[in-house]
């Protein structure tokens, strides 16, 4: 798009202004004025005929928080007149005509105020005319006119087509507090976020199959296990029953068979029985009797020696008694009572006090006695002697020992008498076959029992694990119904994945191939338009869309050591790259472009300037001190398509355009 | 131009599905109604529902 004409109705200082930009060899076009007549209003007019805001307004961030304290934009001077004139209503409109894809396009914006009060009534009334080649012209209002600017000059980049250079460099170079604005400007112009949010209502929809697909079918697998479990526990509890019928059978088989080896023959075993049972009785009793034997061997150690010695046991007892008669008093309480009275001096008989001759005596009488021990060592074995002689027990115990001795080997006696006739009975038949017969027959009845008892164990088992089993195969039958019946969701959910892998894997390529484009573009521009051609190597956009700058001697990163000017000229290469590459090949309106350029580089981006409106239309504004000389020389009359110097009148409400 | 509005993305999408036309269609479907509608879910509902069917058709 490029702009044939602005004109300004009554937009804050333009009461009624156009400006034209025809385009000859170059379609550079000037604005030069003094701060404050009207340059930056002419980039927020352009703005708000587009899009109904004014972002370059000074100071203000946020326009909402200071609409008290701002004019109307609505020219002060022009409602004055209004209202002077009687009239209630003053309006406001800026109309573009511009070209694009061979259409003319007229667009046109404007809004009522209260003439007495400068307030808006109603809203912003927006119209975009268009005149194809062929055909009647095409009249979109409102919302549709916004789709049809939108088409033209996305109001998401808008930053791209006028701006401001400072603005744009703090962008690049990642100053600017909204570092994300570049890719996602980026995004929005190639196309990728369409992608984004295509690929995020796949998501969406993978999610909601998935939930649909576990809801309808959680357990087909699960539901699978559990029945061929059932069922093969099934076939193994029959297996078992089999197993078991099958030994009973054969248990039967062998009673039946010793039944018939037992049939007639019960006498002998009877025999036999009897025999075995007597042996075993005489075994014990043997062993009984060999005990009975050792306990008497026992009791006659014991006693024997009493029995032998009762007499002369009996005879020392009378002796020692004797002694001991004979002695006065016990001896040794003799010998003590001595000692004690010549301790104390005093008769411990008599309580007479002692003379000499009295102790002389009775040490000797203590002398005496303790030279006779044989009274001592008597007294010492009475007891002994007295127990040795109590022999009273001797012939009852004797008898009960000796009585259960004969019992027992009488028994032993019988038993083996009865035995040796039981064996003449046995030996006359072949007891060892009777024998096992009658052992078969005993196991496998109580073989056949007990499996009798688990075969009925087991059956009732097999009827619970077959109910549940018809159960679990119910359960399989809904679950493969269910199954069934999501399959249409399990297509639907391989689609969305399989589309979401291509979407992702198309938009990670227009990415890269995106930055390495911009790279390459941006580059390339720079070089072409850069006075120092051989300082910069190349170009790096990172992820998130800043541009970095590597020194062409050392690759090293040198965008900080660059100067306002190189600063700038990569901002607008980056800028122009940005519209071949998006497609939106659009006309630039810069707004004081040389005023953080250092004298020396003026003329460096100016000559830039020059040579970019060959391909694009360029609308600069300058001051009067950056529109010097030496820039006047380069921006000539040649170069320059079209001049517009403004000026303030008298009242400073109105701008004009000073006529040469 | 498709519904899609960009042709380097519909280039890149064809080239990624080029063996497969009714994925190829259905992502450009898709892809075209982000440009023009707010109603996705209806949309692109439709749009599977009908990928589906040319999928069992062909």
């Amino acid at each position: 798009m490029r702009f044939l004409q602005v004109k300004l109705q009554n937009f804050r200082q333009y009461k009624d202004l156009t400006f034209d930009f025809p385009k000859n060899e170059f379609d550079l076009h000037i604005i030069k004025s003094q701060n404050g007549v009207g340059k930056t209003n002419l980039l927020n007019s352009i703005n708000w005929c587009l899009y109904g805001d004014e972002p370059h307004l000074a100071g203000s961030a946020d326009q909402s928080l200071h609409e008290d304290e701002m004019l109307p934009i609505c020219n002060i001077q022009a409602l004055e007149d209004a209202d002077k004139a009687g009239d209630k209503s003053c309006d406001v409109c800026v109309t573009i005509t511009a070209e694009a894809d061979d259409k003319k396009l007229i667009i046109s914006r404007s809004a009522t105020f209260n003439s007495k009060v400068g307030i808006q009534t109603g809203k912003d009334r927006l119209v975009v005319k268009t005149f194809p080649k062929v055909g009647d012209e095409i009249i979109e209002q409102d919302k549709e006119a916004e789709a049809a600017i939108e088409s033209y000059v996305p109001k998401r980049i808008r930053e791209y087509f006028f701006f401001d250079g400072e603005r744009l460099l703090n962008y690049l170079t990642g100053i600017s507090d909204d570092t994300s604005k570049i890719k996602d400007s980026i995004y929005e112009i190639s196309g990728v976020n369409y992608i984004n949010r295509c690929s995020s209502h796949l998501t969406d929809f993978q999610n909601q199959y998935k939930k649909k697909i576990s809801e309808l079918s959680p357990d087909l697998e699960v539901k699978a296990a559990e029945l061929q479990k059932a069922l093969d526990l099934v076939t193994n509890k029959e297996r078992e029953i089999r197993e078991l019928y099958a030994a009973n059978t054969a248990a039967v088989k062998a009673i039946e068979q010793a039944n018939k080896t037992l049939d007639g023959n019960e006498r002998f075993r009877d025999a036999n029985i009897r025999y075995e049972a007597n042996k075993r009785q005489i075994e014990k009793e043997s062993g009984d009797l060999k005990e009975a034997r050792q306990e008497l061997a026992k009791f006659v150690v014991k006693y024997l020696p009493r029995v032998m010695l009762h007499d002369i046991n009996r005879d020392s007892l009378a002796y020692i008694d004797e002694r001991e008669k004979d002695d006065t008093g016990s001896s040794s309480s003799r010998i003590e009572d001595l000692k004690k009275s010549i301790e104390e001096n005093r008769c411990s008989q008599c309580k007479q006090d002692l003379t000499l001759k009295i102790i002389d005596e009775f040490k000797k009488e203590i002398k005496a006695r303790e030279a006779n021990p044989s009274l001592k060592a008597l007294i010492e074995i009475k007891s002994d002697v007295r127990r040795s002689l109590n022999i009273d027990e001797y012939d009852e115990e004797k008898e009960r020992i000796m009585d259960k001795i004969r019992g027992l080997q009488d028994s032993i006696d019988d038993l083996t008498d009865k035995n040796d006739a039981l064996l003449k009975e046995i030996e006359k038949s072949d007891i060892v076959t009777i024998e096992a017969a009658a052992r078969s027959k005993k196991e496998n009845e109580e073989l056949r029992d007990l499996n009798n008892r688990k075969i009925g164990s087991y059956e009732a088992q097999l009827k619970a694990l077959k109910q549940n089993t018809e159960v679990l195969k119910k359960e399989y039958s809904e679950a493969v119904e269910r199954d069934k019946a999501c399959g249409e969701y399990r297509e639907k959910y391989k689609l969305v994945t399989s589309a979401k892998e291509i979407v992702d894997e198309v938009r990670n390529t227009i990415v890269d191939e995106m930055k390495h484009t911009m790279e390459k573009k941006t580059m390339e521009i720079f070089n072409d338009l850069l006075w120092k051609s051989e300082t910069y190597g190349r170009v790096e956009i990172d992820d998130n869309f800043r541009l970095k700058l590597y020194h062409k001697r050392n690759d090293m990163s040198c965008l900080y050591s660059t100067s306002a000017a190189e600063k700038e000229l990569l901002a607008l290469s980056f800028t122009i790259a940005l519209h071949e590459v998006s497609g939106y090949d659009n006309m630039l309106f810069i707004d004081t472009p040389v005023g953080r350029v250092s004298d020396d580089n003026r003329g460096n981006f100016a000559k830039v300037l020059r040579d970019l409106s060959l391909k694009k239309q360029l609308i600069i504004t300058f001051t009067p001190s950056e529109y010097s000389p030496e820039i006047q020389e380069i921006l000539s009359k040649r170069v320059v398509a079209s001049f517009h110097e403004l000026r303030s009148e008298a009242s400073e409400d109105v701008t004009t355009i000073k006529e040469d | 131009m498709s519904d899609v509005k960009n042709s380097l993305i519909e280039a890149k999408i064809k080239e990624a599905t080029a063996n497969d036309k009714v994925m190829q269609d259905f992502i450009l479907g898709i892809l075209g109604n982000e440009y023009k509608t707010t109603q996705f879910t209806k949309a692109y509902e439709n749009a599977i529902k009908n990928a589906i069917k040319a999928k069992e058709g062909d």
